[in-house]
């Protein structure tokens, strides 16, 4: 017989909407290993088995199973869905059919119509007619107040990737507060909200009076979607199922309005643990059916689809959500926030196997519990589906409650957002310097009152000089660019789901990026340390440039590179903040392509460090391929070193490794892997993917040997790049790896 | 007394396989072997070699320290013949000691004999290459004397746990019971019982050969099959000895 659960203990958050204060006081870290967990049910089983059943009809058609062409999709637009209704734990899809995908006109018509023709549907002409006659769209809005130079820029590249024909996403509602608080308790402090703004004579208060008003609008909608598969949301969460499904269901109507392209999730795992532990405790809950509703969770954020246009699917490869969801880390007061839940979500990947959603994101501090630490590592090694963080470097930013924005962004939880920005192409802005202001691959003027630059070889002061002055233009017209276009987010695509979620004022960022920073840097100091020579077209445009000599390359701890490195990313931000930004956002910045690093390279002429016209960057902050030449400790060195305070909106690094290179045995590569970790973050990195390559991720490095800059081959005494070897000895390799041979 | 500079063919700052836990691994230039299945030939000459200063090999030392202390990692002084540049890698492990961190020496022994004490006071792993057992064979395989390299195993395998035995498999070549039996007799002959890594001979240094214009004189020769290492392992095993996949 269950007994009665435990109150939890109170504090601030009874008072307040603060679901950082719950956790604190309510979670209990877990210092032990994963020997507690359990496998997947047979229920868990056949209910996988049927998802991935679709998933791979969804794949044999072309990557798009089905699409509703005849409603707009809402919070309430399509009724409840369901895979097989009687073994579901945790219910909620976004339209009435699983992977079904729902049609989002407002961010622009003519390219959802694009994204339906491209999969061999037609939008409801009367959808057509809607958005393009009585209801303006996010994208037309921006582009009729784009200036020619915005638009100029955004052909050629150079400011690119923007959200201004696909939604920003990034913003993470407070999913749980649903479970805590109800949805009664949320409208009512937003009523209240409501009341206070009172000052007519300010824009903004109008603003935002319309904001809260809409807010309020999808709370109520939020309700509707609950009572449909039988929930009452209004009140606060009962126990552990409810508080899982609750939250869920938060995060469904926000899938369900908004396709932003990154809709990451926060940090769960402390908070639901609270109401496992309790329901474990008063034996209204197994371990075993815990990890059922963790991996019945896991099994619906794998499920969220969005309709993307084409032209997304080149810059973001591989359809791609981003529900990013961040696990460990340490808590303000120096107790780990390790729980057991956190393993189970990790076991998750197991029970499941892995995938790329939900985002996996481990906030790692060498303090961690080492049976934690290893088991993260242990799953890393496994799966190749986890990303680290560096807890001790976001910690005393925003405190110890906040989730990850995509890949790299930290975001306070509950009051913080921020305003997506894409990037700049570094490497074309430096080629504008070299180009007296003109495009290197159509001539075109686009910077006024560049020097040209003369002479046989080039100069490095001169060189200098002119892209200063090019990047302090160009940061003034991005944060133009950005203006318009969050504007126009907010008013014609404003996300009411998820920021009913958050609190009423919230603290804003804007946050802009870098792409191509490696070949930049390694550029200038091959014009410092080398002499470079460009190669001019007839019309004066650098096509090549023959580099004589050596030069210390980006990624090799060598600090004549690094401390480019580190000025050009302060330079840059120093230069953004020059300039006044909508709603008063903070600037922030971001070296991080994700997988644009290939086309971004692509639409670039030749480098001077020697890089051709059309070769990919490196991705994020990673030195160019093949220029570590110390190993990859050495490189993490070089990254590890850029400057956070002036990046915060995150410095991506991607590091990939065989098994055989990680140590001569499982023991062995799990100590290795924190070994590599723990001095990363010790050294101030931010963030690294680790990639543990498996045979088929071998193949694909043979294929794209671009994607895979840190891939070393070891055996003893010996190493290589891999992907420098001839293909008979790549084919060795693999052999060899894997064991097929000694 | 001036600093001495060491003539360094490049730097691994991931070495897992030279070494316990993490290494930096200083790859020297030169070697007084000729080894015929030699998979660093481009060490053998110092020409081309960086010079690098004890400061600047401690100095990138220093930057690794979170990465390697306190795990039983550290820095692997490895080859070309590292023996050859004893000043150079005595000055580099005391100061890596000085920083917490564990060393290792990846030789054939071939160090002045003077200079053996010292550099064995600051060396706390030495991975010995015996290349073969029987001296007819290890001439003919390295063009060297055997007798230098197993006295520079006696003199290592005076403390406990300092000396590990390597070995790289050549199949038909010095895998025969002889040869596995002398390696096992010269082992346990030692003070302390040396540890044995059976190193699976491999081609993956074939190309480095073409690439500097020589012959590989071992073509046609192929790693061996996992039996064949198994049956080689448990053969030194019977007598006693702990050997490790390298």
């Amino acid at each position: 017989m269950p007994r009665k659960p435990e109150p939890f203990k109170r504090g601030r958050w009874s008072v307040k909407i603060d679901v950082q204060d719950f956790i604190y006081r309510n979670y209990s870290p877990y210092e032990g290993g994963p020997e507690f967990l359990s496998g997947p049910t047979a229920r868990t089983r056949r209910l996988w088995a049927r998802v991935q059943g679709l998933m791979r009809r969804e794949r044999r058609s072309g990557g798009v199973l089905d699409i509703d062409t005849s409603v707009p999709g809402g919070i309430l637009s399509h009724g409840p869905g369901y895979i097989d209704r009687r073994n579901e734990l945790i219910l909620g899809l976004q339209t009435d059919r699983p992977l079904r995908r729902a049609v989002k006109p407002v961010g622009g018509v003519r390219l959802v119509e694009r994204a339906c023709l491209a999969h061999g549907r037609r939008l409801s002409p009367r959808i057509s007619e809607i958005y393009s006659k009585y209801r303006k769209s996010h994208n037309e809005a921006v582009f009729s107040v784009y200036t020619e130079e915005m638009k100029l820029l955004r052909r050629l590249g150079i400011i690119t990737g923007l959200p201004d024909n696909y939604a920003r996403g990034r913003i993470i509602g407070d999913y749980r507060r649903v479970a805590l608080y109800g949805l009664d308790r949320i409208e009512a402090e937003k009523r209240a909200d409501l009341a206070r703004l009172d000052d007519f004579v300010q824009f903004e208060t109008i603003q935002l009076r319309e904001e809260v008003a809409m807010q309020l609008e999808a709370l109520a909608a939020m309700r509707e979607m609950g009572r449909g598969y039988g929930f009452d949301l209004s009140r606060p969460a009962a126990d552990a199922r409810e508080a899982i499904q609750w939250t869920y269901l938060a995060f469904l109507a926000a899938a369900k309005e908004s396709d932003g392209a990154a809709m990451s999730i926060g940090g769960l795992s402390a908070f639901f643990d609270i109401y496992i532990r309790r329901d474990l405790a008063s034996g209204r809950l197994t371990e075993e059916r815990a990890q059922e509703l963790i991996d019945d969770f896991t099994i619906k954020l794998r499920m969220i689809r969005q309709l993307r246009p084409p032209e997304y699917d080149e810059i973001f490869a591989g359809d791609p959500v981003w529900i990013t969801l961040v696990l460990g880390g340490m808590s303000s007061d120096g107790r780990p926030k390790v729980t057991r839940t956190d393993f189970r979500f990790l076991q998750s990947l197991r029970n499941l196997g892995p995938a790329p959603e939900p985002n996996l994101t481990v906030l790692y501090s060498p303090r961690l519990p080492a049976k934690w630490k290893e088991f993260t590592a242990e799953t890393a090694i496994r799966t190749s589906s986890l990303q680290f963080e560096n807890d001790d470097l976001m910690r005393p930013v925003v405190g110890d409650d906040y989730g990850i924005s995509c890949c790299v962004s930290l975001l306070r939880a509950g009051d913080q957002i921020q305003y997506f920005g894409a990037r700049c192409n570094l490497a074309k802005a430096l080629l504008l310097a070299l180009n007296g202001g003109r495009d290197e691959t159509r001539g075109e003027l686009v910077v006024p009152g560049i020097p040209a630059i003369r002479g046989r070889y080039l100069d490095y002061d001169r060189v200098h000089d002119n892209f200063v002055r090019v990047i302090g233009w160009l940061a003034g017209q991005y944060v133009r660019i950005m203006n318009v276009i969050h504007w126009s987010h907010d008013k014609y695509y404003y996300e009411s789901a998820q920021m009913a979620l958050l609190d009423t004022n919230v603290d804003r960022l804007m946050a802009f990026g870098l792409a191509g920073f490696s070949a930049v840097v390694d550029s200038l100091c091959a014009i410092r340390y080398a002499r470079v020579e460009p190669v001019r077209d007839r019309r004066g445009m650098t096509r090549d440039f023959i580099v004589h000599g050596e030069y210390p390359a980006f990624g090799n701890d060598d600090e004549r590179a690094d401390n480019r490195a580190r000025d050009l990313v302060i330079t840059f931000i120093s230069e953004l903040r020059k300039h006044a930004i909508y709603r008063q956002a903070a600037p922030t910045l971001s070296i991080l392509t994700i997988t644009s690093n290939v086309l971004y390279g692509k639409k670039t002429g030749a480098t001077p460090d020697g890089r051709k016209a059309g070769a990919p960057f490196a991705p994020g902050a990673n030195p160019m391929f093949g220029r570590e030449r110390n190993g990859v400790l050495a490189s993490l060195n070089s990254v590890a070193k850029l400057p956070y305070h002036a990046a915060q909106d995150g410095i991506s690094n991607t590091f990939s490794i065989v098994p055989s290179a990680l140590g001569p045995d499982p023991a062995a590569r799990r100590a290795n892997l924190v070994g590599i970790l723990d001095g990363y973050f010790e050294k101030g990195g931010q963030h690294i993917n680790v990639n543990v390559l498996d045979r088929e991720l071998l193949r694909e490095a043979m294929r794209h040997p671009e994607r895979h800059p840190h891939l070393t081959i070891r055996v003893s005494g010996y190493a290589v790049h891999f992907t420098r070897l001839s293909r008979e000895h790549q084919e060795e390799i693999l052999r060899r790896t894997f064991h097929e041979m000694m | 007394m001036k600093a001495p500079v060491g003539r360094v063919h490049s730097v691994e700052t991931l070495g897992t396989r030279d070494g316990p836990a993490l290494r930096c691994v200083f790859f020297l230039a030169g070697c007084n072997f000729r080894c015929r299945f030699c998979h660093n030939p481009d060490t053998w000459s110092a020409r081309g070699s960086k010079r690098m200063a004890v400061s600047e090999a401690a100095e990138r030392l220093e930057r690794l320290i979170p990465y390697l202390r306190g795990r039983g990692g550290g820095v692997t002084a490895s080859g070309g013949e590292p023996a050859l540049q004893p000043a150079f890698v005595e000055g580099v492990f005391r100061a890596a000691h000085g920083m917490g961190l564990a060393t290792a020496l990846d030789t054939n022994g071939s160090c002045p004999p003077r200079r053996r004490r010292r550099l064995l006071a600051v060396t706390d792993v030495v991975l010995l290459d015996v290349k073969a057992s029987e001296p007819k064979l290890h001439r003919r395989l390295t063009g060297a004397p055997l007798g230098p390299v197993l006295a520079f195993g006696r003199m290592a395998a005076r403390i406990p746990g300092r000396l590990v035995i390597r070995r790289v498999l050549l199949p038909g070549v010095n895998d025969s019971p002889e040869e596995l039996d002398a390696l096992a007799n010269y082992a346990l002959s030692l003070a302390n019982r040396p540890e044995i890594e059976l190193i699976p001979y491999h081609r993956l240094g074939v190309h480095k050969w073409a690439e500097l214009g020589r012959r590989y004189p071992l073509e046609g020769l192929k790693p061996p099959t996992a039996g064949k290492w198994r049956a080689a392992a448990r053969r030194l095993e019977t007598r006693g000895l702990v050997v490790r996949r390298g």
